[in-house]
C-alpha cells in the first residue's frame, strides 16, 4: 500500500496538470484564434458596433479689430426640432409651444402635422426659449446645437465685415472674401460608445482640438470706426442726404483704420434691410470726383516741372471758352498763382495747367495714382472706375477731366491716391486684414505693407502737402475742415450726379466730397468723406469738410496726434490739500543747499526740475511736454515723489520719474 | 544473545519520484510568480484605459461646454465694451464730455 500511495498521488497530479495544461492550451489556442487568426475581422465587427462617425460642428473663426476686440464670432445655439410621428396631441402641443417660441399657433400645428420624420420648430432659439421648451419636456420635441454668427457691435463696420448665410458661407464683405480661411473644414470624426451607449474616448488626443476656422485680425480700429460712423451719420442727417461714405487710412502702410457707409444695417438681422443697403459704396460705387481731382493734376504738373508754385495763371475772370463750350468758375478770378488756383479751386486755372501738361502726361499720372484700375483691396465687388485712354479725349473732355468731370472714381481710390501725396509720393496698396491666425492664435499669414509704385517725387509730394494745407486756411475752400492748433491739408470737391435714366447730369443731385490728411507736414491719417445728394448747400467745403473735422478731432487722440493747447492752462491745483505752487517755480526754483549756482550751471538747453508734488498727471505731462522731456509715471492720483528732485538741473536726456498716489 | 536494536537512521531524503514531481511545480510557481502579476497588470491597465477613456470623454464634453460658456461671456463682454454704450454711459450717467484741445496728453 505504501508504495501505491505516491504512485496514486502522482497519477492524480499528472491528470490534474494534464487537464490544466489542456485547458491552458485551449485558452491560448482560442486567444490566438480571436486575437491573431480572426483578429482583424472581429476587430472590424467590434469597431462597427462601438464606433459611429459623427459630423464635427464647424465653427467659423473670429474676426478681430487691430486691438484684438471681437467684431464677429460664432457661438453654439440650441435649435428645437420635432419628430411629428411621436407627438400624440398636435393641437395641445401647438398651444404649449407657440407662446414659448413666439410663433403663430397655426404655423406650429402645420409643422407638427406634416408627414415628415423631422421638422425644425425654431432654429437658433434664444436661451430663454430653449429653457422654456425644455422645462415642459414635451414628447417628440428635441434639441440640437447649431452654430450662430454674432456681431457684438451690431452695425459697426457692417459693410466691411459682411455676413454669412445659413450654410454657413460668407455672403458679403470680409466674411465672403476670406470664407476659405474663416470656415472650418467639414469633417467627420469617430465617436465610441460602450454597450450602454456611454461615450468613451479612444481617439488620438491630438484630435480633441476644436474644429474652428482661422481668425482674422483687421486693420480697423473699432473706436475709430465708431467715431467715423457716428459723425458721418450726423453729417448725413444734417445735410438731409441720401447717404455717405467715409474712409480713414494710414498713408504710411495703406492700412484702413475705418470704412463707414451710411445707411448701415444690423449685421445680426441683415435680412430685415433691403439688399441695396448691403453694398459697400466705398468700393462698389463710382462718382465723378469733381475738384478733388485738381490736386492730382497739379501734382503731375509740378512733377513734370511745367509750373512752379508761384507761376501766375490768368483765370479769365470766370469764363473761358474751350471749343464750343464755356467753362465757369464759381467765383471769377483774374491772375492767380499756381498755388492759389488750388486754394480757390479755379476750373479755368486747372484747365490751363492741364493744357500745358498735355493729355498723355495727365493720363499717365492719373493711372499711376491708381485711377481707372482696382486698388485690389481685400473686399469683394470692387470696381475700377472710368478713365478713358487719352487718345479718346477731345479738347473739352481733356479740360473736364482737369476738374474731375468725365471720369469716375471710387472713394477708396481717392483715399489711396491722396495717401500717395501724404506718403512722399509712394502709392500704397490699401488693405483691411493685418494677419490670419490659426486656432491657437499663431500667425498663418501676414499682410505686410505693399508699395505699388512711386508716383511723384518726395519733394513734389512735400510741395503738394503745403499747397493742400492752404486750402483749409482762410480764403481757401475748406476752412470748415481746419482744426485749431494743427495744420490740415485737403481738397474739396462737388460733382453732379449722372441720372441712370437720362444719362445726363441730374439737376440738383450732387456728391460733395472732402479729402484731407493731417498733420499736413507729417501726415498720420488720410480721410475721404463723400456725401450723396445733400439738400441745401452742396459744396464739399460746406457739407463734407465739417464731417472730416468732427471725425478727425475725435480720432486724433487714438492715433496719438496731439493738438497743442493754444493757451497754456493755468497751473491751478484743484484740491486744497496741498500747497498752491507758484508758477515761477517752473522756471526758477530755490537752489538746494550745496548745489552749484543755477546761473553758472544752466546752459542754453538746461533747465531746472520743477516741484511736481501735489500735481495731477495731466499737469505733470503738460509741464514736461513744455520742457520736451519724457517722463515715466507710476501709480495714479497726485504726484507724491519725483526724480530728479526739485531744483536739479535737467536736460532733454534726463530720465524723469514721477510717482503718483490716490488722494484719500 | 541480546539483540541490539539500533535505531535506524531516518531517511530524510524524499523518494526520487517526489523530487521529480516537485521540480515542475517549483518551476510552475516561479513562472506563475511572473506571469500572474503580468496578467493582472495587463488587465489593470486595460481597465484603467477604459476608465480613462470615459474620463477623457467626460472632460472633453466639459471642455466643450466651458468653451461655449467662455465664448458667450466674451460675446457679452464685447457687447458691454461697445463704444456706443460706453459713450452713452459717459455722457449721460457720468456727466463726462468729449475732451477739448489741450485736455488730452498722449502717454506712450
Amino acid at each position: 500500500m505504501k508504495t501505491d500511495q505516491p504512485y496514486s498521488l502522482r497519477f492524480r497530479l499528472y491528470w490534474i496538470f494534464g487537464l490544466f495544461g489542456l485547458i491552458f492550451i485551449l485558452i491560448i489556442g482560442r486567444a490566438f484564434q480571436l486575437q491573431v487568426w480572426e483578429g482583424p475581422r472581429l476587430a472590424g465587427i467590434a469597431k462597427g458596433e462601438m464606433e459611429k462617425m459623427i459630423p464635427r460642428s464647424h465653427k467659423r473663426g473670429v474676426i478681430y479689430d487691430r486691438n484684438r476686440f471681437e467684431l464677429a464670432m460664432t457661438v453654439e445655439m440650441e435649435s428645437i426640432f420635432a419628430q411629428p410621428r411621436e407627438i400624440k396631441n398636435i393641437q395641445q402641443a401647438s398651444c404649449q409651444l407657440s407662446p414659448l417660441l413666439s410663433l403663430d399657433r397655426n404655423r406650429v400645428s402645420t409643422l407638427l402635422g406634416q408627414p415628415k420624420p423631422f421638422v425644425y420648430l425654431k432654429r437658433r432659439a434664444t436661451p430663454d426659449e430653449y429653457q422654456a421648451v425644455r422645462n415642459i419636456a414635451l414628447e417628440g420635441v428635441y434639441f440640437t446645437k447649431e452654430a450662430q454668427r454674432f456681431y457684438p457691435y451690431r452695425d459697426l463696420a457692417c459693410h466691411v465685415l459682411g455676413f454669412i448665410g445659413l450654410d454657413p458661407n460668407g455672403l458679403e464683405g470680409l466674411e465672403r472674401q476670406y470664407n476659405d480661411y474663416l470656415k472650418s473644414p467639414y469633417r467627420y470624426e469617430p465617436s465610441f460608445r460602450d454597450a450602454f451607449g456611454k461615450t468613451l474616448y479612444l481617439n488620438d488626443l491630438e484630435s480633441i482640438q476644436e474644429n474652428e476656422g482661422h481668425h482674422l485680425v483687421l486693420t480697423l480700429d473699432k473706436n475709430i470706426q465708431y467715431f467715423t460712423e457716428k459723425e458721418l451719420k450726423k453729417g448725413v442727417a444734417k445735410a438731409q442726404a441720401k447717404g455717405g461714405v467715409a474712409i480713414v487710412l494710414n498713408p504710411k502702410n495703406g492700412e484702413i483704420l475705418a470704412l463707414a457707409n451710411i445707411p448701415g444695417f444690423n449685421l445680426n438681422s441683415f435680412q430685415k434691410t433691403p439688399p441695396a443697403y448691403w453694398r459697400n459704396q466705398a468700393v462698389t460705387d463710382t462718382f465723378e470726383p469733381g475738384s478733388t481731382f485738381k490736386a492730382f493734376l497739379m501734382a503731375a504738373a509740378l512733377e513734370e516741372k511745367k509750373f512752379s508754385i508761384n507761376d501766375m495763371i490768368f483765370c479769365e475772370n470766370g469764363k473761358y471758352r474751350v471749343g464750343s463750350h464755356i467753362i465757369h468758375d464759381v467765383h471769377p478770378h483774374g491772375w492767380l498763382s499756381f498755388q492759389d488756383v488750388l486754394k480757390v479751386s479755379s476750373n479755368i486755372g486747372v484747365t490751363k495747367i492741364g493744357k500745358k501738361l498735355g493729355m498723355k502726361s495727365h493720363y499717365t499720372y492719373l493711372r499711376n495714382f491708381g485711377f481707372g484700375r482696382a486698388t485690389a483691396i481685400d473686399l469683394p465687388g470692387e470696381v475700377e472706375g472710368v478713365v478713358w485712354p487719352y487718345q479718346r479725349w477731345g479738347e473739352i473732355e481733356a479740360s473736364n477731366i482737369c476738374f474731375g468731370q468725365g471720369v469716375t472714381v471710387t472713394g477708396l481710390q481717392l483715399a489711396a491716391a491722396l495717401g500717395a501725396i501724404a506718403n512722399d509720393g509712394r502709392l500704397m496698396k490699401p488693405h483691411l486684414v493685418r494677419e490670419i491666425l490659426d486656432q491657437k492664435g499663431h500667425p498663418v499669414k501676414e499682410f505686410l505693407p505693399q508699395t505699388i509704385r512711386q508716383v511723384i517725387s518726395p519733394e513734389t509730394a512735400r510741395v503738394m502737402r503745403t499747397l493742400l494745407a492752404r486750402v483749409t486756411e482762410p480764403g481757401g475752400t475748406a476752412t470748415l475742415a481746419a482744426i485749431e492748433g494743427l495744420s490740415v491739408a485737403g481738397k474739396t470737391g462737388t460733382a453732379q450726379k449722372v441720372s441712370p435714366e437720362t444719362k445726363r447730369y441730374a439737376p440738383g443731385k450732387c456728391i460733395s466730397t472732402f479729402m484731407g490728411f493731417l498733420p499736413a507736414e507729417a501726415p498720420t491719417l488720410v480721410m475721404v468723406v463723400t456725401i450723396d445728394e445733400p439738400k441745401g448747400s452742396h459744396y464739399g467745403g460746406v457739407v463734407a469738410a465739417p464731417i472730416f473735422k468732427a471725425i478727425a478731432e475725435q480720432i486724433m487722440p487714438i492715433l496719438g496726434i496731439k493738438r497743442p493747447a493754444m493757451v497754456a492752462p493755468a497751473l491751478q491745483p484743484q484740491e486744497p490739500w496741498f500747497e498752491k505752487p507758484d508758477p515761477s517755480q517752473f522756471i526758477m526754483v530755490r537752489r538746494p543747499e550745496g548745489e552749484p549756482s543755477l546761473d553758472a550751471s544752466i546752459g542754453s538747453t538746461g533747465r531746472v526740475m520743477p516741484d511736481m508734488r501735489g500735481l495731477t498727471m495731466r499737469k505733470v505731462l503738460e509741464m514736461m511736454n513744455e520742457y520736451e522731456i519724457p517722463v515715466i509715471m507710476t501709480g495714479s492720483g497726485r504726484a507724491v515723489a519725483q526724480s530728479p528732485s526739485p531744483g536739479t538741473i535737467i536736460s532733454q536726456k534726463t530720465r524723469c520719474q514721477v510717482q503718483f498716489r490716490p488722494v484719500l | 544473545m541480546k539483540a541490539s536494536i539500533k535505531p535506524q537512521p531516518r531517511n530524510r531524503e524524499k523518494p526520487a519520484r517526489n523530487r521529480t514531481l516537485r521540480r515542475p511545480i517549483k518551476y510552475l510557481i516561479i513562472l506563475s510568480a511572473f506571469f500572474v502579476p503580468a496578467v493582472f497588470a495587463f488587465i489593470w491597465l486595460r481597465v484603467q484605459t477604459v476608465h480613462l477613456s470615459y474620463d477623457i470623454a467626460r472632460a472633453q464634453k466639459q471642455k466643450r461646454v466651458m468653451t461655449e460658456i467662455n465664448k458667450k461671456l466674451r460675446l457679452q463682454l464685447a457687447n458691454m465694451k461697445s463704444p456706443e454704450r460706453i459713450e452713452g454711459i459717459a455722457l449721460t450717467q457720468l456727466g463726462l464730455r468729449i475732451p477739448e484741445k489741450g485736455q488730452i496728453e498722449i502717454l506712450k
